[in-house]
């Protein structure tokens, strides 16, 4: 054979070790050109990484620029010094949304893991998934070259007339959003069609890991939803290259349309975004309290119930904007019903735990802070759906408190407890376990101290995108800029112990949570081919045979013969 | 805890300030009810994984304790109860809803326009105001539109806001029940001076309710000696009510808009104006009145340079009417009066307390003018 | 299997299984469901412009009863027959590249591709006469004439400069900011088809419209370029792929065991065609 691999150097050791689809091939041309969804995922991970801290630093000089209530940064009777800020929550929305939120746990986690935990050897167009990834990079770029023209200013949700009027540089960064769009779209293809039809014999529907099931409302969402607000974002453009009046008033269009087109999509979104948070949360809340999912049925067709009664939904955002009764009457009542599959899914988490053996390390701590902070998101979720407290709430700080509870609360922090749970098979390293769970305090503390006295603020009436506002305000706004700076701490902190462990961390077994879905069978890393002898497909979540190792340091599946009871 | 939050608005609780008109009173009882609902759902969720945790803990690796993996009937319970409870909540807010949806037939309406980045309040009586100005215990119908992008008004002490869209009309009502000022914000994020869109909404008892609104319906007399003021005093203050004084500064200071002090008989530099105009200081006062008053009502026709054409028009706010035309003629007089005056001390070209300059001959008298109405062309000496 | 004759002696050359899937089976299913869920997508991005379209008829048909008549009705119906003889082309290269039959894949291929060729040249010639005439979206609106078939008492009042919308105020010097304050209401009197507009058609039969333009025509056009346009785009973007399976073709790639390419190529191209055939009644058959 060939020469011993080496381990690449960006790694930081030359010892020598198993191939793995990190060593297999060398060179720039092997990544760029990759068809191997594993690498494929490790690019977006980076992407997404370094979008979310374009994002974040965004969102910080928000928080600085609140810190009084003249403001810090922007100030002057001159109005045109707070475009500026207008330009940076814009982006911020957009960046986190477009870049960050979206693509996410499927894009980083999902192409990851997926074809690993059907015991496939990909996903079914992996030359699809590379376009994926480069349109994501396209758009990412379109939208950075918007920020480089002038920035936009609108809001990322670019209602009409305004984002049809700004002489700012909406169209690259709404095409940019288009882009992503396929991008989004292709993702969501390819995971239909790997899970329809490369699932292994003796994988029958209800014998998928949860997380597939997540990932498939999201991807039935992904191509659903998606080519709507590709529609939308092609007629605003029109709209702004050539008036074309759609939306536009003062030709007779109606600016309200704009607002349901989009929020048909946004709605939605929301629900790409959270539901494979969920499949994550269900994955480590299984091998943590190393118990069967309790209620599995329920738990895997309410995420289907999810994102269809997410469609339906989509009005609520618009309460007092000018809709009629009736149709608020419609939207709320279907809105009250859009939480229960949620609640659903909190009542079989808790139940798992019941009689489990739990183990609190670094994913499973995420976990319980995604117990927290959900609740807090999706129950004030309640407040914004009945019509009578929408119209006190709407716009306000309550929503942005709301909003930010369920997608970092809820999509961020299990994101970051995926990362921490497969990390060791992505790397096959293992990263430092007390730092990890001192850094998830930090985070929720940091995260609570941001938000919730932004709940505070709303109820009493400060409105939202406001770079100045009045005095009596300001003690919320400094308590939350405090917490901002916390959770840049602990972020920064997570991303030192976890550069750290690519170059010292432990070696890692190949199942060293002792989960029991498929993708812990290879070895971590896993090789270029994923399963060299096709795996076993046993029922999920079954723990019973997988007992610790000590010298493997890692967990092992018990051949059933030994089983003595 | 809670007293440990600052004290931040007088008689008002953690979450909500005082409700101030009989909506809000509905509005926080629903609150409140969807408040101690969600709290007890959450502390029951984290109780039991906090307890979970606890009594569940792995005591060695491979231990196994052998829970139950599904329930039918729990499962039934558990979505049941939220989802009776979730019903509940919509039948609370529907019904305040359905009260917040159906203006008294009785109701005052006050016409709301809103423009970037300004709203404005016109009464029954004619009156305009930039204040919204109501009557204790008497309901209100607003009537919003917008002349430009959407807006939306915000009264957080009445629980209500709306959005003002351009091109239609839309509606929202209440009835204050506490005297008091209150802020008035607008909440649909609408460009550069969105932070800076707010005013007050002034709960007044009805002897002044009605003495502000028959003063506001004629701003060209005196309150309290009922005799007509100069006419650029009342430019004055429609500089400051018609936010004209957030790109205009009167003082020299640099804004988006050239600064009013000096401005009449400046020589001027356009950007974009008619093949062949110019304005110097040698041209006379008819010239620079008119230039004056086309940029208010069409700012586009002429631009200075170094400035943007960002200016909205305010065609419909200052001209229709002999009454409007008025209002347009005292701001011109108030520019005049900024800074005009010669190294004696005395103005160089008029002395803004005596009689105005005209707009059009040709516009009619109406009831609304107390004061006689202007004379023709020229200014008068003293 | 019987090896039908074909250009250059061979067939089903493009075959492969890829490295991932298990059977070929497997792999033509994926591609099959693929396709499908695609062409899902294109769906939901049409409907989107077919749900603008009915808001808009629905709360003034007026607008569309008036400026559909400035379409030439035989033209989009030649474009329709056009686009049905397409797909019937497509379908028969797919069941040629399922026979093997190279030199008829390749005829049909190219004969649908000069379909779409036609149908795009009687979309410019549309087009331009739209130009010309002055129909076009927005601000951009100043019709030359009133639509054939229309009875217009006397021609619409328009500013010497362009203004679209009902009432327009003179434009400024410098082209921008009109004051929006006295922005119209979309049209004259209650939306839809009124009393007199009734009593007009009764009194003349013949003209489709009587009575003076309707408030905020633009807004047809703006719909009508949107919706073709969107529509011409993704017939350019068909008639790609079927030259890029052309030339696949003529090299003998497709045959029995393969011709998958093909037959995903052929379902875009129908779905082109469909939108085409919604497309067609509602913009120029409007009654």
């Amino acid at each position: 054979m060939t020469a011993i691999p080496t381990e690449p150097r960006f790694l930081g050791g030359l010892a020598p070790r198993e191939d793995n689809y990190l060593t297999h091939q060398a060179g720039i041309g092997s990544w760029v050109f990759t068809l191997d969804h594993k690498r494929i995922g490790v690019m977006y991970l980076v992407a997404i990484l370094v979008a979310f801290l374009l994002g974040g630093i965004f969102a910080l000089l928000i928080r600085v620029q609140l810190l009084r209530p003249e403001g810090l940064l922007f100030h002057g009777s001159d109005l045109s010094v707070y475009k500026t800020y207008n330009q940076l929550f814009t982006l911020h929305g957009a960046v986190m949304i477009f870049l960050v939120l979206i693509p996410g746990v499927p894009g980083a986690l999902g192409n990851f893991v997926l074809p690993l935990m059907l015991g496939a050897k990909d996903v079914a167009f992996p030359r699809l998934n590379l376009w994926s990834f480069y349109l994501y990079v396209l758009g990412a770029l379109l939208a950075l070259a918007s920020i480089l023209i002038g920035a936009v200013d609108t809001g990322w949700t670019f209602y009409t007339p305004y984002a049809a009027q700004t002489n700012t540089a909406v169209i690259p960064l709404v095409f940019g959003a288009f882009i992503l769009g396929f991008s989004s779209i292709f993702t969501g293809m390819n995971f239909i069609v790997t899970i329809h039809k490369m699932r292994p014999a003796g994988m029958t529907w209800f014998r998928m890991p949860l997380l597939l099931w997540s990932l498939y409302a999201t991807a039935i969402i992904q191509i659903m939803a998606t080519p709507v607000l590709g529609i939308t974002l092609l007629l605003l453009i029109l709209e702004r290259l050539f008036q074309l009046g759609i939306f536009d008033p003062y030709f007779g269009g109606d600016p309200l349309l704009f607002q349901h087109f989009f929020w048909f999509y946004s709605h939605p979104a929301v629900y790409i975004m959270i539901l494979p948070a969920m499949g994550v949360m269900s994955e480590v809340i299984a091998t943590f309290s190393r118990r069967e999912i309790f209620g599995y049925r329920f738990v895997a067709l309410s995420s289907i119930a999810i994102a269809v009664i997410g469609f339906f939904v989509w009005g609520h955002h618009m309460f007092p904007n000018g809709q009629s009764g009736p149709l608020n009457t419609i939207f709320s009542g279907l809105t009250m019903l859009v939480a229960l599959p949620s609640a659903v899914k909190v009542w079989n988490w808790l139940a798992t735990m019941y009689k489990g053996s739990i183990s609190l390390q670094t994913p499973m701590c995420y976990s319980l802070a995604f117990f927290f902070l959900f609740a807090i998101g999706g129950l004030t979720g309640l407040f914004l759906a009945s019509l009578s407290t929408n119209f006190h709430l709407h716009d306000t700080y309550f929503v942005v408190a709301h909003f930010h509870y369920v997608m970092i609360g809820g999509t961020m922090f299990m994101f970051i407890a995926g990362l921490h749970y497969w990390w060791p098979k992505m790397t096959g390293r293992m990263f430092n376990d007390a730092l990890g769970r001192l850094a998830c305090l930090l985070l929720f503390v940091g995260f609570n101290v941001t938000f919730f006295p932004q709940f505070l603020m709303g109820t009493h009436g400060m409105p939202r995108r406001y770079a100045v506002y009045k005095p009596e305000f300001q003690p919320y706004h400094v308590l939350s800029t405090i917490g901002g700076f916390l959770q840049f701490a602990a972020l920064v902190l997570i991303a030192g112990y976890l550069v750290h462990s690519l170059y010292r961390g432990r070696r890692a077994a190949a199942n060293p949570w002792g989960g029991s879905t498929l993708e812990w069978t290879c070895s971590s890393p896993p090789p270029h081919d994923n399963f060299p002898t096709p795996p076993v497909v046993r029922a999920p979540y079954d723990h019973k045979h997988l007992l610790w190792n000590e010298t493997l340091g890692g967990y092992e599946w018990q051949p059933v013969e030994n089983e003595t009871r | 805890m809670m007293d440990m939050l600052p004290h931040l608005f007088a008689d008002s609780g953690v979450w909500l300030g005082p409700p101030a008109s009989t909506s809000a009173e509905q509005h926080d009882v629903v609150f409140y009810t969807v408040l101690y609902i969600s709290a007890f759902f959450f502390f029951l969720v984290v109780t039991l994984m906090l307890v979970f945790i606890v009594v569940y803990r792995r005591r060695k690796p491979g231990e196994d304790r052998g829970g139950p993996t599904h329930n039918t009937p729990l499962e039934i319970i558990w979505t049941g109860i939220p989802l009776v409870v979730v019903l509940v909540i919509f039948v609370l807010g529907f019904r305040g809803f359905l009260d917040i949806d159906t203006p008294p037939s009785d109701a005052t309406v006050i016409d709301v326009e809103a423009r970037q980045w300004a709203f404005s309040f016109t009464y029954p009586n004619g009156a305009v105001s930039e204040r919204l100005i109501l009557q204790i215990d008497q309901p209100v119908v607003l009537q919003l539109h917008s002349v430009d992008v959407l807006h939306s008004l915000y009264i957080p002490a009445f629980r209500m806001q709306r959005n003002a869209i351009p091109g239609r009309t839309t509606e929202m009502w209440f009835q204050p029940t506490k005297l008091g000022t209150y802020h008035v914000f607008c909440t649909q994020y609408c460009g550069d001076g969105h932070a800076l869109m707010t005013t007050e909404a002034q709960v007044v008892d009805a002897a002044g309710y009605s003495a502000q609104l028959a003063q506001l319906a004629n701003i060209f007399v005196d309150p309290g000696t009922r005799q007509p003021l100069p006419y650029a005093q009342v430019g004055e203050r429609l500089y400051k009510s018609s936010g004209c004084a957030q790109c205009h500064s009167a003082d020299g200071s640099v804004g988006q808009g050239p600064t009013w002090q000096g401005l009449f008989k400046r020589d001027q530099k356009f950007a974009v104006a008619p093949a062949g105009y110019t304005l110097t200081a040698a041209d006379d006062d008819a010239r620079w009145e008119e230039y004056l008053r086309e940029s208010i009502v069409d700012p586009g026709a002429k631009v200075v340079q170094g400035y943007q054409n960002v200016m909205p028009a305010y065609a419909s706010q200052f001209g229709g009417s002999a009454y409007k035309e008025k209002k347009l003629a005292a701001i011109v007089e108030y520019i005049k009066s900024l800074d005009n005056h010669g190294p004696d001390g005395q103005p160089k070209y008029y002395r803004p307390q005596e009689s105005p300059q005209t707009p059009s001959a040709a516009a009619p008298a109406t009831a609304e003018d107390n004061s006689a109405p202007p004379s023709t062309q020229g200014k008068t000496e003293p | 299997m019987t090896d039908a004759t074909n250009v250059a002696g061979h067939h089903d050359e493009g075959w492969h299984l890829a490295h991932h899937f298990e059977t070929p089976a497997q792999q033509f299913e994926s591609g099959k469901l693929g396709i499908w869920l695609f062409l899902t997508t294109e769906i939901l991005l049409f409907s989107g412009l077919f749900c603008a379209y009915a808001v808009y008829r629905a709360n003034h048909p007026e607008i569309f009863a008036y400026a559909h008549l400035y379409l030439s009705k035989s033209l989009g119906a030649l474009n329709t027959v056009v686009l049905i003889f397409s797909s019937f082309t497509m379908a028969a290269a797919v069941r040629a590249a399922q026979l093997g039959q190279t030199r008829w894949q390749v005829r049909l291929l190219a004969l649908t591709l000069v379909c779409g060729f036609a149908f795009l040249g009687v979309k410019s010639v549309e087009y331009q006469a739209k130009w010309k005439e002055g129909l076009l979206a927005g601000r951009a609106y100043q019709p030359a004439a009133p639509p054939h078939g229309a009875v217009v008492p006397e021609p619409p009042q328009r500013a010497e400069s362009a203004t679209g919308a009902a009432g327009g105020q003179p434009e400024s010097a410098g082209g921008m900011k009109l004051d929006k304050s006295t922005i119209a209401p979309a049209a004259v009197g209650r939306p839809g088809l009124s009393e007199k507009w009734l009593q007009g058609k009764a009194a003349h039969p013949d003209g489709h419209w009587v009575g003076p333009e309707p408030n905020n025509v633009q807004l047809f056009f703006g719909i009508y370029f949107a919706m073709t346009g969107l529509h011409g785009v993704h017939v350019l973007a068909g008639m790609a792929a079927i030259a890029w399976v052309l030339v696949r073709a003529r090299r003998g790639e497709f045959g029995p065991k393969y011709f998958s390419p093909v037959d995903f190529t052929g379902l875009y191209w129908h779905l082109v065609d469909l939108v085409w055939i919604f497309l067609f009644p509602l913009l120029y058959l409007i009654h």
